[in-house]
């Protein structure tokens, strides 16, 4: 990523409105959809009236869940207790949509590709329901935190089969998982520390669904790793990972990579690992830094991510004011390549351009077709229903993609001549709609 | 073209705000339109139909369809459910079109004698056969052949706001098209509409012919779709509302295509699930006519049809010999009974012919695992043949005595139950049946992380009784257990009754059913009986699973749902049973279809209190 700064630290600066940039309607848009996957006219002007810096501190939260949002979620709280997949799946995508403070749901999205575990393995879908709760809870909070409540959770001990770790044979794959993937990525451990880490978690079960730590398998004996030694169990081991710049860089920068930009320069990685590690790990207040930031509000890092499905459907969804069906929804994002409680390997989703091909591009063009449908049948008889108040197409035009359309795409759509349901369409179905 | 007609009846119907909750024979209209009377049975409109329809209804008086108990409850319901509302603009512009107040002008138009019937298409130029859409003829025999023709051109007029509506000619005789969809002429009180032109003109033509024939005292022809003799006459105290008949032709997809993709399914010919197979095959698999009529009393509507009769190389699956009857035994908690004399071995036997070709995989596996289960024992020789050709499934509403095992989604429980040729030999087999079936899903469950079922054998009123007990870890919390608290199944032999459940609250009350004599009898080779008030019962007590679902479907808010749940219930509690029996008789089979209702009173006293 290159732009008009010349240093990593003058682009994790503060942006300042009218010296950077202009902090204007386009500037509003692109905080909504990385903080919130989108938001309305009104929430557009509501930020615009913030101030950068306020709109940040504002949206990169996560207060209390209360008022109507918390009379939506314990009324659909008899539905979790039925242990289906598709209802998770379908809450969960109603919790998206339906909390006014959605980067908590964001960030539970991150979280879970990156500690990304499969129903498909773990088989139980009440436990990967409680991983996401954990994701959700402690994940705006201390990566350390979220880290050492991860090792022992039962789905991911049963994704990567904690059970099978025992004393005289340990299992690696947590392990292993845990400093490559997890913590500090490839190139800053060594064979022999997954061997010692594994000892580390041996012993480190589930049973019934519980974290259980089992005495009799744990190695109790002395371990080397990653410079630590001594009889290590797990949290000494995560302790180790937390130490190190190169835990700080890996996972600051995949949020960076998430939220900002897919091609942070290495020492930006640098200094943003030099910010996560001295705040002691504080997610939320990293991510408020990444999304106050000069390189943030630039003009590269504007449209720069494709979308996941995800957050297409989401984005759409918030910015339009509808309500889809998110039972069925949630069928349809799996067919686009995200099923969620069910990422397709221990590395998550590979996100960015693979989540375009010719079949994942006509299943957007239909999840535009039908977010067409529900917009025109939801303005059809009054424009009132309309929560944001978009009052023409054009308006629409410029809250979807801040007033950028090439040619004169614009004017066409926005003449009349053509029928809402098709301009919708159109417009869900542009190639800028498929990106954030 | 046919959405449209049916649109504009419904929305005429619909647009009469006096007669939703009562209909009085009386009307205040302005305009001078005379009352109509029922048709006599010999000048039907059935006869000036076009010949060769695949289906044609005949309604002697749109009037008693209007008044008949289910017609009240029906426009009770559309007023409750606030389509009346959304029609008044419309009522307004009927209003002022036609100069006649749209409830009195519905009576006028279809408060009379009306004969509809359905033709098939002209072949499409893509496809052979008769693949293009179908045609549709309707008539209806209006008192004012003059008030007629001035509404029509009042309709028309209206219409030409909106439409493409242009005036034609058949010889000297006026029709209109409307949008190249709908066709439409009025001659000699006959109201005539139809979406294909020929057919149209050729059924003005014979009201001409009969209209003509009349004035020199010629009649017209018979009635294409009287009560045919093999239906039964209605029960005194019963009108009857309609009389139908129509090709089993009309079953074929190209006609279903508006149909949902699984009604499709159930509506073939071999049907590939083998329980839908199994209760519904016989009926499906023949070809020929149904007949068939309407009836109506003060409580219920009652349809009853002849079938053709199934082919004789499957009767023996479907339709074993001996006598229509059989026992089921049912709880005060019943919903529902399904009843079905089936020979199961000989379908089973015959399950290569019976069931398509696709599921003959599946069906292999099956024979394999009931195989395994029963300990080696052939299914078809030793299995389905220790069983008696009466097989009921008993649906119960469970009442989950232990509070510390209700879930929050209550499933009803579900009870196999059959009679057994020898009962003491094929006891043991029954048991170790359970057992490995239990184990099998222990097995799977361990798999998952979910809590097992624990074997126990306890004795109800003497009867031993084989059942399965979630246990639960002292871990699992309501996510983990889910909807597994709905299941506790179990087996028992009574007598020579076998009992397989789901539940076992369910089958110990079936046993003492059994015992207190209470069984209930049903005629007939298939039926099934809905006791709704249960239903409604067990719906009400999933209400807040049914308003978190609707707040996912259809992004309602808390109290949205909870308002929409509770006006559908309120709704569906006007409807006190659903019945429906199969006879086999000489000509073929009979079915009777019953719908209970509650007096429209009683939806909007329950309103009231609510």
């Amino acid at each position: 990523m290159s732009a008009s700064w010349r240093t990593a630290e003058e682009a994790l600066a503060p942006f300042r409105p009218d010296i950077d940039g202009p902090w204007d309607a386009g500037s509003a848009s692109h905080l909504l959809r990385r903080t919130c996957f989108g938001g309305t006219r009104q929430e557009r002007d509501q930020v615009l009236r913030w101030g950068p810096g306020a709109a940040v501190n504002e949206l990169v939260a996560c207060p209390p869940i209360e008022g109507a949002y918390a009379s939506v979620l314990e009324a659909l709280s008899p539905l979790l207790s039925a242990g289906s997949l598709e209802l998770y799946r379908s809450v969960w995508l109603t919790r998206m949509l339906r909390d006014p403070r959605p980067m908590r749901e964001q960030l539970a999205l991150f979280w879970h590709g990156h500690f990304a575990t499969s129903v498909a393995k773990v088989r139980g879908p009440h436990l990967m329901a409680a991983q996401v709760d954990l994701l959700r809870t402690l994940g705006p909070g201390r990566f350390g935190v979220l880290l050492g409540a991860v090792a022992r959770d039962p789905a991911m001990i049963r994704w990567l089969d904690g059970n099978g770790n025992r004393a005289r044979h340990p299992n690696e794959n947590f392990a292993r998982e845990l400093l490559e993937l997890f913590c500090l990525g490839v190139g800053h451990y060594e064979e022999c520390d997954v061997r010692d880490a594994a000892r580390a978690f041996s012993g480190w079960h589930e049973q019934d669904g519980r974290f259980r730590f089992n005495a009799r398998e744990h190695d109790g004996s002395d371990k080397l790793v990653l410079g630590r030694s001594g009889p290590l169990d797990g949290d000494d081991v995560l302790a180790a990972c937390l130490e190190r710049p190169a835990c700080a860089e890996h996972v600051g920068g995949r949020l960076f990579r998430h939220f900002v930009h897919a091609a942070p320069s290495p020492e930006l990685v640098t200094l943003i690992g030099e910010h996560y590690l001295a705040s002691g790990y504080d997610t939320l207040a990293l991510l408020r830094e990444l999304f106050a930031s000069r390189a943030f509000f630039d003009a590269q890092a504007r449209r720069s991510l494709v979308s996941s499905p995800v957050a297409l459907a989401i984005g759409a969804a918030r910015t339009l004011g509808l309500r889809p069906d998110t039972s069925e929804l949630g069928t349809r994002l799996a067919d686009l390549g995200q099923a969620l409680y069910e990422p397709p390997s221990v590395k998550g989703w590979d996100g960015g351009l693979a989540w375009l091909n010719a079949a994942t591009l006509i299943g957007r063009m239909n999840l535009a077709a039908r977010f067409a449908t529900s917009f025109a049948a939801l303005r059809k008889p009054d424009p009132a229903p309309l929560r944001d108040g978009v009052a023409d197409l054009g308006a629409l035009i410029d809250l979807l993609f801040d007033g950028e359309l090439p040619g004169g795409l614009r004017d066409r759509l926005a003449s009349g001549d053509m029928p809402l349901t098709q301009a919708i369409h159109i417009l869900l179905s542009l190639p800028e709609a498929q990106l954030s | 073209m046919l959405r449209f007609l049916v649109w504009l009846l419904s929305a005429l119907w619909l647009a009469t705000p006096g007669v939703l909750v009562s209909a009085p024979a009386a009307t205040s209209a302005p305009a001078p339109l005379a009352a109509p009377r029922a048709a006599a049975s010999d000048d039907s409109l059935s006869g000036l139909l076009p010949e060769g329809a695949l289906a044609c209804v005949h309604v002697p008086s749109g009037l008693a369809v209007w008044d008949c108990p289910a017609g009240r409850s029906a426009r009770a319901l559309a007023e409750e459910s606030g389509l009346v509302r959304e029609l008044a603009p419309l009522r307004g512009a009927l209003r002022l079109a036609t100069g006649a107040d749209p409830e009195s002008l519905l009576r006028f138009l279809l408060g009379g004698e009306v004969a509809v019937a359905l033709y098939a298409g002209p072949p499409s130029r893509l496809a052979a056969g008769e693949s293009g859409p179908r045609a549709v003829v309707a008539l209806s025999r209006t008192e004012d052949a003059e008030g007629l023709q001035r509404t029509l051109g009042a309709l028309l007029a209206l219409a030409s706001n909106e439409h493409d509506v242009r005036h034609l000619l058949h010889k000297d005789l006026p029709y209109a098209r409307v949008d190249r969809k709908l066709f439409v002429a009025a001659h000699e009180g006959v109201l005539i509409a139809g979406n294909n032109d020929e057919l149209l003109t050729e059924a003005l033509e014979r009201v001409r012919q009969a209209a003509t024939a009349a004035t020199v005292g010629a009649r017209a022809s018979p009635a294409a779709a009287n009560v045919p003799s093999s239906v039964k006459e209605p029960p005194t105290g019963s009108a009857t509302l309609a009389t139908f008949s129509f090709d089993t032709a009309l079953l074929q997809a190209s006609t279903l295509r508006g149909v949902r993709q699984p009604g499709r399914k159930l509506l073939g010919r071999r049907l590939a699930n083998p329980l839908a197979n199994l209760l519904f095959g016989g009926l499906t698999l023949a070809e020929g006519r149904v007949d068939g009529a309407l009836t109506s009393n003060d409580n219920s509507l009652t349809l009853q049809a002849l079938l053709p009769p199934p082919p004789a190389d499957a009767a023996a699956a479907w339709f074993p010999p001996g006598v229509d009857s059989m026992v089921v035994p049912t709880t005060p908690q019943t919903i529902a009974v399904v009843s079905a004399r089936r020979d199961l071995a000989d379908w089973w036997r015959q399950r290569e012919v019976l069931m398509s070709e696709d599921s003959q995989p599946a069906l292999a596996k099956a024979d394999e695992n009931i195989a395994v289960l029963f300990a080696g024992l052939s299914p078809a020789e030793d299995v389905f043949a220790a069983v008696a050709p009466e097989l009921a499934l008993v649906v119960d509403r469970q009442l989950f005595a232990d509070a510390s095992l209700v879930p929050e989604v209550r499933l009803p429980g579900f009870c196999l139950v059959g009679r057994l040729v020898a009962a003491s030999e094929f006891s043991d087999s029954v048991s170790v049946a359970f057992q490995s079936m239990v184990s099998i899903v222990n097995m799977d469950r361990a798999r998952d992380g979910r809590a097992p079922f624990v074997l126990e054998v306890e004795e109800h009123e003497g009867v031993p009784m084989r059942l399965a007990r979630l246990a639960p870890r002292r871990t699992d919390g309501p996510a983990a257990l889910g909807t597994d608290p709905n299941w506790s199944p179990a087996a028992a032999i009574v007598d020579d009754w076998l009992l397989i459940g789901s539940s076992a609250e369910q089958v110990r009350r079936l046993i003492s059913s059994i015992h207190g004599g209470a069984p209930v009898e049903r005629d007939g080779t298939f039926g099934f009986d809905i006791d709704m008030p249960t239903a409604i019962e067990l719906a009400r007590e999933n209400r807040a699973g049914f308003v978190a679902q609707r707040m996912l479907e259809d992004g309602a808010d808390p109290d949205e749902a909870g308002s929409d749940i509770d006006k559908l219930l309120q709704l569906l509690s006007v409807l006190t049973k659903l019945r429906a029996d199969v006879r086999q008789i000489e000509d073929g089979l009979q079915l009777e279809l019953t719908l209970g209702f509650a007096p429209p009173a009683t939806l909007r006293t329950a309103e009231g209190d609510r």
